[in-house]
């Protein structure tokens, strides 16, 4: 029962169906183009085995970090009032615009051996970032927080300050307002922030090979095992992204599109 | 006369006029020529030396140089990209791209490279020989065991006694060099080349074995070229005795 | 002051810039109803005493100083308030209950407490069926009701209504007005109900004040302001004709000599209507087409858009306006006794 609108226009369809055929493409090339019966002998090896289960233990430590740091900072550029908001705001989103690589290297600057906190961390408490797979986790969140924080800010904006006004004149203060009524409402846009974060987390390699190093079972990502294995053996490597394509296929099919799309109440 | 001429022929003219010079830079033989040529990353400083050479002594010629890990540039040979040359780092690489048909003739060795051990100038963990990697808290790095001097690395620690992994595969010799000079690591594996060109940042430490399991570099034309003549011309300045000599000053080892 | 009662109801003296300025001095339990024009400042009145607006002055409400002397101001959560907004406003993702219970859960009851007592408020409002209904599952009139439960419940000392029945079916309206009375009546906490409607104001409300401009510009008991506005606005909200004073008038206003500046206020049923120029006694009198005429309980309203350009309405009884033929379009004459004018300082 919908209202008598007519069809989608052509300026509008066409490019969009482009569009589609754009990003589909390539994925269903892939999808054809690989020979399906290594796939399970890959998936079996134990490097390929780490590497997933590597894969899988950082980017849900990313997404954890992501909602305990970022949330608060989505909500402190939603609803704080302060000079230098919009400075915040511009700083906060540079590392999207920083090729992967340069994040790594910047992420050494201050915390590799001889970084800016990295080497007093070193001398005074012995402890070594980089290799480590704690590295790999900083160096996901490090891209994948500032998508994580738009996505929020942008739900606890549509959230509506207007009811953190009525929670106050029913005696809520900002923290009880911010845990019962805030948070609730945002919630379809933090889960959203999440899909984000952790696909963004799946992807990463530029920053993560720069500043964690690459070393089977601490800190070899699937994209790291895939980039090796492209060295030696192109075919395998296509393989093992296929295996990294399904696997996102599926988890984000378990979503289904209920937290992709934005501004959807619950 | 001018004043005669309508405007839109005015216009005409103006627009052939800016056209010109941009047509005849595009593609006109007799002015420019190009040649693209894919070299393995270690090859940097010396091919761009032998570049400059070449278009001083060939007027109009323009050289293009694409640095690479030997097996990302082998692939892109196979694909059809569009070069004239490719200079490998081992003969594996260049293997590949021959199997896909992308060699034009044979391809010929032009020098041979050393692995080494490099530490920092200051040589923070005091590295002396080849065994001080097994030492506690020592952090060394090596290329991926898929890319040439990875291969080096996983064959010769393991024969001088080392038994203590890497602590990262890094993508090219390029990336350890760095990982060495900025001090994130103590030691890695590299070529001699690549010590040399680093300088007074890097010290070398000898490892055993390495004159021995030498790496060979290939180097041949592409069956793509679009400038077969000029590209052996680069070819021949790079097997020539000039060319011999700017390796050799760079620490390539001779033909065996 | 006596010393030996403490001061109760709300004192105020407020100031926002450019907006608004009001000073207030109100006993316990006064429903106060605020009327105006759009703009004038009514909302904002509601605004700058519950504190959304900051620090704009002096308010004491219940004997406890909100803001003034000096002191930092006591932030919005700590004020005992009642507020219910334009619009409702109610958590969408909260059950009608919880969305009651809410303000006692912040002030420190239980769940269960707050539910009891939740729930025994939505049955004040006769609706405590709809207790686990969420609100886009409500109608208009149900959410309304669970906005004043949900304002009313944790027992405030200022309760602000701004525009309780707007946007409400007639008879729902009348309805809920009805059980607003009942539970104001109790009620120690003074009470500002901002309203575009004088029947409203005059059921609701022990006091009116009639906002313009940003300043309170008539303040009085509802008998007192409804009978005798000041202003054209509250005149015309309760069917008054309105004119203003115009010097050249050809027969001169009767009463105290003034310039401009007056409001003449006089009811319909003092207009006389008549197809030719009335001659005779000095009479204000206007010539103008006829565009509409209704049906008024048991008379028939007539609205006439004047040549000299107020539009204003006479009543008359069907056999009248039969023998006039009035028709939307005709070409009558209105005259009005002077005497039957009520002149004031125009505000």
């Amino acid at each position: 029962m919908r209202p008598l609108l007519g069809r989608a226009p052509a300026w509008l369809a066409l490019p969009a169906a482009v569009a589609v055929v754009f990003l589909v493409v390539p994925l269903l090339a892939l999808l054809l183009q690989t020979p399906w019966r290594d796939l399970l002998d890959l998936v079996g090896t134990a490097e390929v085995r780490d590497a997933l289960r590597l894969t899988a233990l950082t980017s849900a430590c990313t997404v954890v970090l992501c909602l305990l740091f970022g949330t608060p900072l989505a909500w402190v550029l939603a609803r704080a009032r302060f000079r230098g908001l919009a400075a915040l705001r511009a700083l906060i989103v540079v590392p999207l615009v920083l090729p992967p690589v340069v994040a790594g290297v910047a992420l050494l600057a201050a915390l590799g051996r001889r970084g800016l906190v990295g080497e007093p961390l070193a001398e005074a408490f012995g402890v070594r970032i980089p290799y480590t797979t704690a590295a790999v986790v900083i160096a996901h969140t490090f891209v994948a927080l500032p998508f994580f924080v738009l996505a929020v800010e942008g739900a606890f904006r549509t959230a509506g300050a207007e009811f953190d006004t009525v929670a106050a004149t029913l005696g809520a203060d900002r923290w009880t307002t911010f845990r019962r009524v805030t948070l609730p409402l945002a919630l379809p846009g933090l889960a959203a922030g999440c899909a984000l974060a952790w696909a963004r987390s799946l992807g990463e390699f530029g920053a993560t090979i720069t500043f964690a190093g690459n070393y089977p079972g601490a800190t070899r990502t699937m994209p790291s095992l895939i980039y090796t294995e492209l060295q030696g053996d192109p075919e395998v490597a296509r393989t093992l992204s296929l295996i990294l394509l399904l696997v996102s296929i599926l988890v984000l099919g378990a979503l289904r599109d209920r937290w992709l799309r934005p501004g959807v109440g619950g | 006369m001018i004043a005669a001429m309508s405007r839109k022929n005015l216009g005409i003219a103006l627009a052939l006029l800016a056209l010109g010079p941009l047509l005849s830079a595009c593609g006109g033989e007799e002015d420019q020529q190009t040649i693209t040529v894919l070299a393995a990353a270690s090859l940097t400083d010396t091919f761009e030396q032998l570049a400059a050479d070449f278009e001083a002594s060939h007027e109009g010629v323009d050289v293009r140089l694409a640095f690479d890990s030997s097996a990302t540039l082998a692939a892109q040979a196979a694909e059809g990209a569009d070069a004239d040359i490719l200079a490998t780092a081992d003969t594996t690489t260049m293997g590949e791209a021959s199997d896909a048909g992308a060699v034009r003739g044979e391809a010929t060795v032009f020098a041979t490279n050393t692995a080494t051990l490099v530490v920092p100038a200051d040589n923070p963990a005091d590295i002396t020989t080849v065994t001080d990697l097994d030492r506690d808290g020592v952090v060394y790095v090596v290329c991926v065991e898929t890319a040439p001097c990875g291969k080096a690395a996983a064959a010769l620690l393991p024969a001088a006694g080392v038994t203590a992994p890497p602590a990262s595969e890094e993508v090219d010799v390029k990336a350890v060099l760095a990982k060495v000079t900025s001090g994130e690591a103590d030691a890695g594996v590299t070529y001699v080349t690549d010590a040399v060109a680093a300088g007074d940042a890097v010290r070398t430490v000898e490892l055993p074995g390495a004159e021995d399991a030498r790496q060979e570099y290939p180097i041949a034309l592409l069956t793509q070229t679009a400038e077969p003549d000029l590209a052996q011309e680069f070819l021949d300045l790079v097997l020539s005795e000039q060319g011999r000599q700017v390796l050799a000053d760079a620490g390539f080892g001779p033909v065996a | 002051m006596s010393g030996a009662e403490t001061p109760r109801g709300l004192r105020c003296d407020v100031v926002v810039p450019g907006r608004l300025r009001a000073a207030l001095d109100l006993p316990p339990g006064e429903v106060v109803a605020v009327l105006g024009p759009n703009g004038a400042g009514k909302s904002t009145l509601l605004h700058a005493v519950a504190g959304l607006l900051g620090d704009v002055g002096p308010v004491e409400v219940a004997g406890r100083r909100w803001s003034g002397a000096g002191r930092p101001p006591v932030l919005v959560p700590d004020r005992r308030l009642g507020m219910a907004f334009q619009g409702q406003l109610l958590f969408p993702h909260l059950t009608a209950l919880e969305n009651v219970a809410f303000g006692l859960r912040t002030r420190g009851a239980s769940t269960a407490e707050a539910a009891a007592t939740a729930r025994d408020w939505l049955a004040r409002f006769g609706i405590e069926d709809l207790a686990g209904r969420r609100p886009r599952q409500l109608s208009g009139g149900q959410a309304q009701r669970v906005a004043l439960a949900r304002a009313l419940a944790p027992g405030p000392s200022l309760l602000l209504l701004d525009e309780p029945f707007a946007g409400l079916d007639v008879g729902v309206a009348t309805a809920l007005r009805a059980d607003l009375v009942r539970h104001l009546a109790p009620l120690e906490a003074v009470t500002l109900v901002v309203t575009h409607d004088a029947v409203d104001a005059a059921v609701l409300a022990s006091r009116i004040l009639v906002v313009q401009d940003g300043e309170v510009v008539q303040e009085g008991a509802p008998g007192e302001v409804l009978a005798r506005p000041a202003t054209a606005h509250v005149a015309r909200l309760v069917g008054l004709n309105v004119i203003e004073d115009d010097p050249a008038a050809p027969d001169g206003p009767d009463g105290p000599e003034g310039g401009a500046g007056r409001l003449g206020c006089f009811r319909p049923s003092a207009v006389a209507v008549s197809l030719e120029e009335p001659t005779g006694s000095p009479r204000r009198r206007w010539a103008g087409v006829v565009t509409g005429v209704v049906r008024h309980g048991d008379l028939l309203r007539v609205e006439v858009a004047t040549d000299a350009g107020p539009v204003l309405v006479a009543d008359l009884t069907p056999e009248a306006g039969t023998e006039l033929a009035l028709d939307v379009g005709r070409r009558v004459w209105l005259a009005v006794k002077a005497t039957a004018i009520d002149w004031q300082p125009a505000r």
